[in-house]
């Protein structure tokens, strides 16, 4: 991240801001995606942190530590997003799609649908943790800092969904090999 | 590699893989571009800034050394305030005399002149303080406040006045309202309410219910949409009512289902600008004709048309019967009179934000 930019942006220059959001805006809407698992909330978590960073960024104190700055603000609109989540969307459903989501030929279609399935049961504080650090590749120290919480606490986090991530898998792949046998 | 590695690796590839690569959606940059200019950087405060970043950057003994300075300013400062207070009255000094704690509005405590700043818009439903919708219940009503909708494809920001008991509802970028909140025996939501869109053009449905019959022509005016509207098969429509909301002016229809919408299912009857099937709840709910009816104001905002949607009927909806509410030919009484409150609450782009 250039530190001009995000000077010029911090002294209200709105081109420099737009061209912040060109640079990270792609990623945290990626993430926001991955955190929240729904691509209206992910938007919206999106556009909540970015004029969140543009109101804010006169008082980030070191223009070098922009990119780990918004990170924290994407996690806090993505909280807020999903304390709203429970309302239902009703009356809606989106004609026009972003695409189809890419094949991936690196794991299987059985075990991504397996960790599909499990990662969507975790609480959002949960993948949150994991996004961060098996996602975008934050240590816990950084993963810490983004989520405002006690550093023992995103490694308990972590713990604790890998634990459940692995037993899901485990159990869905004793089911299958007891269904395959029967 | 070990068991635990190749875990991690197929998270990872799960992770990296999960919905492909995704960019920031237009909707999302254009709502950020539209918002920039008229959102105010918050500025620490000069002083205390400075102040702040001359410890950030000194080493730690001249961190201390400034951290002492600033101690003892302030006990200097405190002592002679209490100095002041507490003496008698000596030789060019003025009596201070405590002055009596009252309330007093906050309007009213600033007497030095000062510019007139220029109003700034409320704040958007989303960044709207919340409360309990009711004693006990969940968090997420929105504080009676002037509020603001936000949607980058409308003509320009709306504004409302939200009473107790209302919440934000948003299902889309370009598709927001609020509803009134249903109770306990409706946690899930009440679908009674407001809601605003804006029409794409061109993407009005000839027949809600059969998408094969196209898009209708000439839907880009008021009355070219309420023409669209009127002739929908297994729709009733009113006749047109001349309205004007914030002075723009427009049309009201009333639809209901007729006979025929008997079958209907997944209708859509026009489609946002950012992409979004507006269905014909509660008219068809759950692919069932229902003997409710919704007031649609079409509205001309700058050549743009602008539309809010009302559930403007006194009973149950289709929604908490969907959660066992019993038929209740008054249930929404009382929230039809705030309603119309919001309703002339409203206030869209350029115009004046008081009421």
């Amino acid at each position: 991240m250039e530190r001009k930019l995000v000077e010029r942006a911090m002294h209200g220059d709105e081109a420099a801001f737009d061209a912040l959001v060109e640079r990270v805006g792609g990623q945290l809407h990626s993430v926001a995606r991955r955190i929240l698992r729904d691509p209206y909330l992910a938007e919206d978590a999106t556009q909540r942190a970015l004029l969140d960073a543009w109101r804010n960024l006169p008082h980030l104190r070191d223009p070098d530590r922009f990119e780990a700055w918004a990170y924290r603000l994407l996690v806090n609109a993505c909280n807020a997003e999903a304390r709203r989540e429970r309302r239902h969307r009703g009356n809606l459903r989106l004609l026009t799609f972003d695409g189809p989501a890419v094949p991936d030929h690196s794991i299987g279609l059985a075990t991504r649908q397996q960790l599909d399935h499990a990662f969507r049961r975790l609480g959002v504080e949960h993948r949150t943790v994991v996004v961060l650090v098996h996602y975008v590749g934050l240590s816990p120290a950084e993963a810490a800092a983004a989520m405002g919480t006690p550093i023992g606490t995103v490694r308990s986090r972590l713990h604790y969904a890998l634990k459940y991530l692995r037993e899901a898998l485990e159990a869905d792949a004793r089911l299958e090999r007891n269904t395959g046998t029967a | 590699m070990n068991r635990d590695d190749d875990f991690i690796g197929r998270l990872e590839d799960y992770l990296e893989s999960f919905d492909g690569p995704t960019p920031l959606p237009d909707r999302v940059r254009y709502a950020i571009r539209a918002d920039v200019p008229r959102t105010r950087q918050v500025r620490p405060a000069r002083g205390m800034g400075r102040m702040l970043d001359m410890m950030s950057r000194a080493s730690a003994p001249a961190r201390w050394g400034l951290a002492a300075a600033v101690v003892v300013v302030a006990v200097v400062l405190g002592a002679a305030v209490i100095n002041n207070g507490g003496a008698s009255p000596g030789v060019g000094s003025a009596p201070i005399t405590a002055a009596p704690i009252t309330a007093a509005p906050t309007t009213a405590a600033s007497p030095s002149p000062s510019p007139t700043p220029t109003p700034a818009l409320p704040l958007s439903l989303s960044d709207a303080p919340l409360q309990a919708c009711y004693p006990g219940g969940g968090v997420d009503c929105l504080e009676p406040g002037t509020y603001r909708l936000t949607s980058s494809t409308w003509p320009g920001p709306i504004t409302l006045d939200v009473p107790a008991g209302w919440f934000q509802w948003r299902p889309a970028a370009d598709f927001e309202g609020v509803l009134v909140d249903g109770g306990p025996a409706a946690p899930t939501e009440s679908g009674w309410g407001l809601m605003v869109a804006a029409v794409a053009d061109g993407a009005v449905s000839i027949d809600p219910c059969d998408p094969t019959k196209g898009l209708a022509d000439r839907t880009s005016s008021v009355d070219g949409l309420v023409a669209a509207m009127s002739s929908w098969p297994g729709f009733q429509a009113t006749a047109p009512t001349p309205i004007t909301v914030d002075g723009f002016s427009g049309q009201m229809i009333e639809l209901t289902a007729a006979p025929s919408a008997r079958g209907c299912s997944n209708p859509v009857l026009w489609t946002t600008p950012g992409g979004w099937a507006v269905d014909a709840y509660p008219i068809i709910a759950d692919s069932k004709a229902t003997a409710h009816r919704v007031q649609f104001r079409i509205l001309d905002v700058d050549g743009s048309l602008l539309v809010i949607r009302t559930t403007d009927f006194p009973e149950t909806s289709p929604t908490e019967a969907a959660q066992g509410i019993g038929p209740d030919p008054t249930r929404h009484a009382a929230d039809q009179v705030e309603l119309h409150q919001i309703l002339d609450s409203i206030r869209v782009t350029g115009a004046p934000l008081q009421p």
